[in-house]
């Protein structure tokens, strides 16, 4: 970790499109941030002191989404540096390769124990975007910590695959009591979603992220380098946040945090908290 | 009397497929298979049942909706075979396995709800085709194996499921088992389930 605060590598696989937006995220935080690729040199990933997996579309969702960057030499390196410690936060596309790389639950660490499946949604089907109002389950993960317990976050989700599956029965629950349910789909209220489109792909128990049981490994479907300014947010977001979107019309405000930047502080918050190298 | 007529449409690239062949470059480098695996084609396959009072009738009508409209095929860039079919489940005929070369196995995967067959279902209803009963769709990978297989030789089963079925970080590609249901089918007939 610099002085300056800590260095995060987002990595970039071929047909990812998230990474310049969630560099500035995390630039935004004040830690350093590079773009790292995917054929970049491994022996160097070991420097960064936390990681980010972007969204997009790794090897164009090839087989099935996440499946083919999964086996990419760098997750391995990646699985290193998690299994010492260091923090790994999943969006999206990023969040389909740590389930398929078996890192997240992580119960049985680089075993798949998870499946993101289709979005299942009446009356449609296949991609879907909206904003949802993601509520922090539990804040001991390097997505939550800087955020608080029951805190109601609007981020906006877009994919496909989004549905978190387990044919082990009893997992989820399992999950929930352990505390690694750290993020769930609710109402703008902060109320658990009650069906579609508040839980927008049908995910068991309106789960949104998980982490593996130490928390410094976190897969998450919701994008929040997309609402990390209050421009971002839309004009009619209900809630709180739009409440505070539309007071800063036309002002300075407009260009302040938005709620999807806790989710990055929160990575910065946990490096801080664990140390270098964890 | 009107019954019920199944049939399989196998829908492949006329070109060489850039999805079997990310998939091949994965088995071969990544997970380091090279030495056992030589190659890999990909179908979708649709199992579509219709409700006609011939078997003819049936294909027809299911031939109709292929040609009338984009949903399972594109005529510039895909070919396609329509086959009867006995039954809805993969073990009920050989049509799962036509065309498998003595060197090749195939591994079956579809989504555990069907939501893929149920949305294109969901469209030809919505088009009128209601004499359309079910619609799933399959991907049927086609795996050319360095030593042709044998029958009764337990390793050809153990590198399928390490082909097929996702459990680990370098174990499996091909589905993972949360989500999707697997099915292997070797050369002398033989299917196994993979992840049920």
């Amino acid at each position: 970790m610099s002085e300056s605060g800590p260095n995060i590598a987002v990595l970039r696989f071929p047909g990812m499109n998230c990474e310049e937006e969630t560099r500035r995220s995390v630039l935004a935080t004040g830690a350093s941030c590079d773009i790292f690729m995917w054929n970049g040199p491994t022996s160097t990933l070991a420097d960064y002191d936390g990681y980010v997996l972007p969204g997009g579309f790794s090897y164009q969702d090839r087989v099935r989404a996440g499946a083919i960057a999964a086996k990419d030499r760098v997750v391995d390196c990646l699985f290193e540096q998690a299994e010492r410690g260091k923090p790994v936060i999943g969006i999206c596309n990023g969040a389909q390769i740590l389930i398929e790389a078996g890192m997240v639950p992580g119960i049985r660490a680089g075993s798949v124990e998870m499946g993101l499946a289709h979005n299942i949604m009446p009356d449609r089907d296949g991609y879907y975007t909206r904003w949802t109002h993601v509520v922090v389950a539990h804040e001991r993960c390097c997505a939550t910590a800087a955020l608080k317990p029951a805190e109601t976050v609007p981020i906006p989700v877009a994919h496909a695959e989004g549905r978190f599956v387990t044919r082990d029965e009893g997992l989820v629950d399992r999950l929930f009591e352990a505390g690694q349910v750290v993020l769930t789909y609710g109402a703008p209220d902060g109320t658990p979603a009650d069906g579609f489109p508040d839980n927008p792909n049908g995910s068991s128990r309106n789960i949104a992220g998980i982490s593996n049981p130490a928390g410094n490994v976190v897969a998450m479907m919701p994008h929040p380098e997309r609402s990390s300014w209050m421009f971002q947010l839309p004009d009619d977001l209900p809630g709180e946040w739009g409440r505070r979107r539309r007071h800063a019309r036309g002002g300075d405000a407009l260009f302040g945090p938005g709620p999807g930047l806790g989710v990055m502080s929160s990575l910065v918050r946990f490096i801080e908290n664990n140390g270098k190298g964890a | 009397m009107a019954a019920r007529h199944s049939f399989l449409l196998s829908v492949e690239l006329k070109a060489a497929g850039n999805e079997a062949r990310s998939a091949l470059e994965a088995l071969q480098e990544k997970m380091g298979l090279r030495d056992l695996v030589s190659d890999l084609a990909r179908e979708e396959l649709w199992e579509i049942e219709v409700q006609a009072r011939t078997a003819g009738a049936a294909r027809e009508t299911i031939e109709q909706l292929v040609r009338s409209t984009n949903l399972f095929a594109n005529p510039n860039k895909h070919k396609y075979t329509l086959a009867a079919a006995g039954g809805a489940e993969p073990d009920d005929d050989a049509a799962w396995a036509a065309g498998l070369a003595d060197d090749e196995v195939a591994v079956l995967v579809t989504d555990r709800e069907g939501v893929e067959g149920e949305s294109v279902f969901s469209a030809i209803r919505r088009i009128g085709a209601d004499d359309v009963v079910h619609i799933r769709k399959w991907t049927r990978w086609r795996i050319r194996l360095v030593e042709p297989p044998t029958a009764g030789d337990p390793e050809v089963l153990a590198l399928i499921r390490k082909i097929g079925v996702a459990t680990g970080r370098r174990d499996g590609l091909l589905s993972n088992p949360h989500s999707q249901i697997s099915r292997a089918i070797l050369p002398w007939g033989e299917e196994k389930v993979l992840a049920a």
